[in-house]
């Protein structure tokens, strides 16, 4: 069997007539992309203002009567979870994975198509689930987004009762959805490619989604571990992970629980997850910046190499979350060293993205704004993590504002603005509509000079040793006044950005109403979702036959060349040569 | 190793050998998608029992010097009802009749496969049962899940390893209801079996690798 039979399957071609199965019960994977799309964003939001809530408090304690330590723990813990798994992972693989995969390889959908459709209803549920716990007795848990017990299931705790268990069972049912896509991602990446696409013919894109799928497959069932035995632990009394202790002056029911297996367990799935949010943000990112800067990506082997080794160091570094748990100074030596290895690839792929600018010729698009705003922010966030790496410098940054500023740069602010600007990359092929230049600028300025103003200062006030996770700071020897400025200064930055994705909403439901018709091809780019036979791409993407791929997707700029771009399915007779007779020779780059 | 080969071509050097732009139809596909995916799934799922598995060891050797430890809740060894003996023999049995069926479904001995599939259905379902007694006798011995952290992990354990039995049983079923209703092609329902017996196979392999590690300790 060949992948070509795989990719190309008749029945795709027939259009789901109802309104129904064509928009909710869909099997199509844009369809699905979209769903998948609109529900994180919907409850990134959420996100947004809860995190907003929190700054206000920060800012300004003592002004704002409606946050009691309460809810700004609450606010906390959902801020961070729904960040980091409901958002970032449903956006970048659920909603770029479902709709760049079959597109990028040239197949007409997914191998799966059901189960994919299962996958997002899963997914649904579990943000149905996870936000249902604000409307509860108790409200949602406060016990910070690694819920470490014993402290996330005892009295006395935000959401002890109801909202942990709720939370728990959101992320079992997540897991359950992931797994559910993930098994169609790499089945189809592997095999329903089309006529040429070799794997290293693929775009990076879908390198990163790919690698970052394999991880999440074997990374979250650590989560999903977890989370059954914190649940067995709450409701059913087992000991798993809680010690015998005194809470509230009495004895606990449980003895002999382990909370640092849990920890293990959690940052076995926690770090990777760093990545499986990354890794996609770096191949989607490599695609924008060679399209907009009109160059092939420098080192494309090297990329995608440098994807898998970073998707396998993942595995072996996330103690480094632990070094305070009192763990064997053995194990944190050995976790430093893994640690600051995986470096050494990740810093392959910035040079590869500055390199790729280089001598390029340069659009400053908006989405190519964003790409370029990601290669900063990455590099400041990256450099803080060698600080956090080692031991020694970790211990007294730990638990201070350094730590929350270095990850909100390097897998907060980063992945965010790939995501800008991979939705602006591609909303023209999702849409066939052209958004809005001049919003789409001022959204990028805002979010990306917003974004300095609040974490810089934040690195500052972390290497003072402000400790994170305070309610509030009270008065303290140790930290000076000037800190509760630069706390307020803050937050108004803080307030400003989130103000400022408002511009976001409004160019995409304008552009949506009455934005212009989109060219099929915009950003003249190479690979093949550009090159569908409809705009947006109709059920089956590709017409009657599939594409046939001749090269790679990188072909900008090829000397001799009249257009700087070939696509990947010209055929090489059918290049347009500068001078008429000459023969199309693949480049030598 | 192929796919180690494939990472180092070199995508821009076109004269080498992936230049035939049908480069992609010369390799094959030697498993179906089907496989592919009941392949990443059975690694996903050894993945989840062997984090249980790691769990379970550390849980064991909580350290009693350590400020966690209070005297209870040390690790007590279970005893496990002999029943289990019998129902680890009658998911060998199992795995034995569900290779028998996919031989007769291969050589399309509609008879014999449907008997197979029934026989199938049936001593699952009786494995099944078998487990749910097993915690039953437990249970009056007076070992419940929060009796002992031994305890705890052979109901979570064994409990887990179940739903995946129902899991399979539901796929099994609707395949046994196919053949009988001669709803779909042959090489259907003889696909489906032939994936149900390699998911059957390791169910059996996990079963004897926690029973083994239940008795051990």
């Amino acid at each position: 069997m060949a992948y070509v039979p795989i990719a190309d399957r008749p029945d795709e071609m027939h259009d789901p007539q109802s309104f129904v199965t064509k928009y909710i019960w869909s099997q199509d994977h844009k369809v699905i992309a979209i769903q998948y799309g609109a529900t994180a964003i919907a409850i990134g939001v959420v996100a947004l203002v809860l995190s907003v809530l929190m700054r206000l408090q920060l800012g300004f304690p003592d002004t704002f009567a409606f946050i009691d330590p309460t809810d700004y723990y609450q606010y906390v813990t959902m801020h961070g979870m729904i960040m980091v798994v409901y958002l970032l992972t449903a956006l970048f693989l659920g909603g770029f994975g479902n709709y760049l995969i079959p597109l990028q390889i040239g197949a007409r959908d997914m191998v799966f198509p059901f189960l994919n459709m299962l996958s997002y209803w899963f997914y649904l549920l579990s943000v149905l689930i996870l936000a249902a716990s604000f409307f509860i007795a108790g409200g949602p848990t406060g016990a910070g987004w690694t819920l470490y017990p014993p402290q996330a299931i005892t009295e006395g705790t935000p959401g002890a009762e109801g909202g942990i268990l709720l939370m728990l069972l959101s992320l079992a049912v997540f897991v359950v959805a992931f797994t559910m896509g993930g098994l169609n991602y790499v089945t189809t990446v592997l095999q329903a490619r089309t006529h040429g696409m070799t794997l290293m013919r693929m775009p990076l894109s879908v390198w990163g989604i790919f690698v970052a799928t394999i991880l999440g497959l074997f990374a979250f069932p650590a989560l999903f571990v977890s989370a059954i035995m914190m649940a067995f632990d709450h409701l059913l009394g087992t000991s798993f992970f809680m010690p015998a202790m005194i809470s509230l002056g009495e004895s606990v029911e449980h003895a002999g629980g382990s909370p640092i297996l849990f920890q293990h367990l959690f940052w076995f799935f926690g770090h990777p997850e760093v990545y499986i949010v990354a890794l996609p943000a770096f191949g989607l990112v490599s695609d924008v910046l060679s399209t907009h800067a009109r160059r092939n990506i420098f080192g494309y082997r090297m990329m995608v190499w440098a994807i898998v080794a970073i998707g396998g160091l993942s595995f072996i570094v996330w103690a480094h979350h632990m070094y305070v748990s009192g763990m064997n100074p053995y194990f944190g030596f050995f976790f430093a060293f893994t640690t600051l290895i995986i470096a050494v690839p990740t810093a392959i792929k910035v040079y590869n993205w500055v390199l790729t600018l280089w001598k390029g010729n340069i659009r400053m698009t908006v989405p190519m704004l964003f790409a370029m705003g990601f290669i900063f922010t990455f590099i400041h966030g990256g450099l803080t993590g060698l600080f956090l790496g080692n031991v020694t410098v970790d211990l007294p940054l730990s638990d201070t504002y350094f730590v929350v500023a270095h990850f909100h740069m390097v897998m907060g602010v980063s992945p965010v603005l790939v995501l800008f600007a991979a939705i602006y990359h591609w909303f023209p092929k999702i849409s066939g509509k052209m958004f809005d230049e001049g919003l789409g600028k001022i959204h990028f300025w805002g979010t990306f000079l917003g974004t300095y103003a609040i974490y810089l200062p934040m690195h500052y006030i972390g290497a003072l040793g402000v400790p994170r996770r305070y309610f509030a700071l009270g008065t303290t020897d140790f930290i000076p006044e000037s800190a509760f400025e630069l706390n307020a200064a803050i937050t108004v930055a803080a307030v400003f950005v989130a103000a400022v994705q408002i511009v976001f909403f409004i160019n995409v439901f304008k552009s949506l109403w009455n934005g212009e018709k989109s060219d099929p091809n915009p950003w003249e780019a190479t690979s093949l979702e550009w090159q569908t036979p409809d705009n947006p791409p109709r059920h089956g993407n590709w017409g009657l036959h599939l594409p046939v791929v001749y090269r790679w997707a990188y072909e900008y700029a090829t000397p001799g060349v009249k257009n700087d771009f070939v696509p990947q399915t010209v055929a090489p007779v059918d290049v347009v040569m500068e001078k008429p007779g000459d023969i199309f020779k693949e480049s030598e780059h | 190793m192929r796919f180690l080969k494939a990472i180092r071509s070199k995508p821009w050097d076109h004269q080498g050998e992936i230049a035939s732009a049908m480069a992609g139809d010369m390799m094959s596909v030697s498993t179906s998608p089907q496989q592919l995916a009941l392949n990443l799934f059975l690694a996903v799922a050894s993945v989840l029992f062997a984090l249980f598995g790691v769990a379970y060891f550390m849980r064991m050797e909580v350290d009693t010097s350590s400020p966690f430890f209070c005297g209870a809740g040390y690790w007590e060894v279970l005893q496990e009802p002999d029943l289990l003996w019998l129902n680890t023999g009658i998911l060998v049995l199992t795995s034995g009749v569900i290779e028998f069926t996919k031989r007769e479904s291969r050589a399309n001995r509609l008879l014999t496969t449907k008997i197979g599939l029934s026989a199938g259905a049936l001593l699952t379902l009786a494995f099944l049962y078998g487990q749910s007694a097993a915690w039953g006798i437990l249970h009056e011995r007076g070992h419940l899940v929060d009796s002992t952290a031994a305890a705890s992990f052979f109901y979570l354990l064994s409990g887990l390893h179940a739903l995946h039995v129902i899991g399979g049983l539901w796929v099994w079923l609707s395949a046994t209801l196919s053949a009988f209703l001669d709803r779909d092609e042959p090489n259907k329902v003889s696909e489906t079996v032939r994936l149900c017996a390699i998911y059957w196979h390791y169910l059996l392999v996990l079963w004897v690798a926690l029973f083994a590690l239940f008795l051990n300790t």
